[in-house]
């Protein structure tokens, strides 16, 4: 899964079943809360659909809305997330 | 500072601004301050049943201000925004007016919590401008002018109610005996209310009541985060006797890595309790549990540490009072 698979796959889950409503400031700069005037709850909702939809575990520390400043940020630490998800299954 | 509770951080600013008095010592009260849960098990911050009279009467006691209520809920809300209007224009540089407002109208401000209503305390002030306010937000650190026609907008919206009025020149510093009493008031060593009640909810939407309707689960959680920030209130104390007893600063910081552990473990309840409420998976609830039974341990164990620096404060007190008695 590339960088812009998992940007693609953090604005179908904002569009379709988050249906926030200023989805269309989406960009990969966007700020979280202040772009996207995301709360707290609603990033923990997206990172719940992005572990329950793509499979990428969520560590507890992890769950630090604050930490994920704008959608960047976030796909990093998912992509970080995936390739070690990736390297675990393949020592298994 | 963090945001922690807007009633008290209005009321805060001008302990702050006044050297020689000492602002730690009121949130105390704030750790585990007023909240409610609603019929259908909704964990609320703000309700028709919390009122401040706590916080009222102890500001009063630690610093000697007086805390009027200026708003009549028995009254319309045109008369209430008259009274203000009546406050506003007869206030001296002494006076404070504080007033409730729904923060979600005035949408260029910070709204980390994008709350829709957002019942929040502000303070106001005259301009130069007729047209125009200074506004207050301690608990946000915001300040600035806004048109007054929208702020009066946000405080005529029918989910908000609530105003206090103070008069700032006679503020004292508290009296150790006074905080030590406010402080035994607010340590509740044998319970930690917000845990208790998230537990209670989880019970009533997975066995109870609602456990048709655990998807709502979410909703009902919704407002945790602006409860968990409240434990920020046990760095403002540490911060205080740590301080005073010129204690080394790596103690306060250990202190201030498990309230944030606190507060962030409410983040992993919450979300367990999304994902219950989103997958039904009833397994999930052995985690929420696990994790509330680690925030209880973790609590008890901030408030003993808390309370072990008290004493060792309190018998300072005791000692300069012998000291004094003595000469």
């Amino acid at each position: 899964m590339t960088r812009e698979d998992i940007i693609q796959a953090i604005y179908h889950i904002l569009k379709n079943k988050i249906e926030l409503p200023t989805i269309s400031s989406f960009h990969e700069e966007a700020r979280l809360n202040e772009d996207l005037y995301m709360d707290s709850v609603m990033i923990l909702e997206l990172i719940l659909f992005i572990e329950l939809d793509l499979g990428i575990k969520m560590p507890d520390e992890a769950l630090s809305p604050n930490d994920f400043k704008t959608v960047g940020h976030l796909a990093a630490f998912l992509e970080r997330q995936h390739v070690q998800g990736v390297v675990v299954e393949t020592h298994d | 500072m963090i945001k922690v509770h807007c009633f008290v951080s209005c009321v805060c600013e001008v302990i702050k601004k006044t050297s020689g008095v000492d602002h730690r010592p009121y949130y105390f009260g704030v750790w585990d301050a007023d909240f409610d849960v609603l019929e259908d098990g909704t964990l609320t911050y703000h309700s028709d049943r919390i009122d401040h009279e706590f916080f009222q009467t102890w500001y009063e006691l630690l610093y000697g201000i007086k805390l009027q209520k200026w708003y009549d809920e028995s009254k319309s809300k045109q008369e209430n925004i008259e009274k203000m209007l009546r406050l506003l224009e007869a206030k001296d540089q002494h006076q404070y007016v504080m007033v409730m407002l729904d923060l979600s109208l005035l949408p260029e401000r910070e709204n980390k919590f994008h709350s829709k209503p957002f019942p929040h305390y502000v303070m106001l002030e005259k301009t130069e401008n007729e047209d125009e306010w200074f506004m207050y937000d301690p608990d946000f650190r915001w300040e600035g002018i806004l048109p007054k026609d929208r702020i009066l907008n946000a405080i005529a919206e029918p989910a908000v109610e609530g105003g206090y009025v103070f008069q700032a020149e006679t503020i004292q510093p508290p009296s150790a005996e006074t905080i030590q009493a406010y402080f035994h008031t607010c340590l509740k060593l044998d319970i930690n209310p917000i845990t208790e009640a998230i537990s209670d909810i989880v019970k009533v939407y997975t066995i109870g009541k609602q456990k048709e309707n655990l998807s709502q689960l979410s909703s009902a959680l919704k407002q945790l985060p602006v409860l968990a920030i409240r434990k920020y209130a046990y760095e403002h104390a540490f911060a205080y006797f740590w301080e005073l007893l010129e204690l080394e600063e790596e103690g306060f910081e250990s202190w201030c890595d498990e309230i944030e552990l606190l507060v962030k473990g409410y983040t992993t309840i919450q979300y367990r309790a999304m994902k219950l409420a989103l997958t039904k998976d009833l397994s999930l609830v052995n985690d929420i549990n696990s994790k509330l039974a680690e925030q209880n341990e973790r609590e008890f164990k901030i408030k003993k540490g808390l309370l072990q620096c008290f004493e060792q404060w309190s018998k300072e007190q005791t000692n300069k009072t012998k000291k004094v008695t003595l000469k």
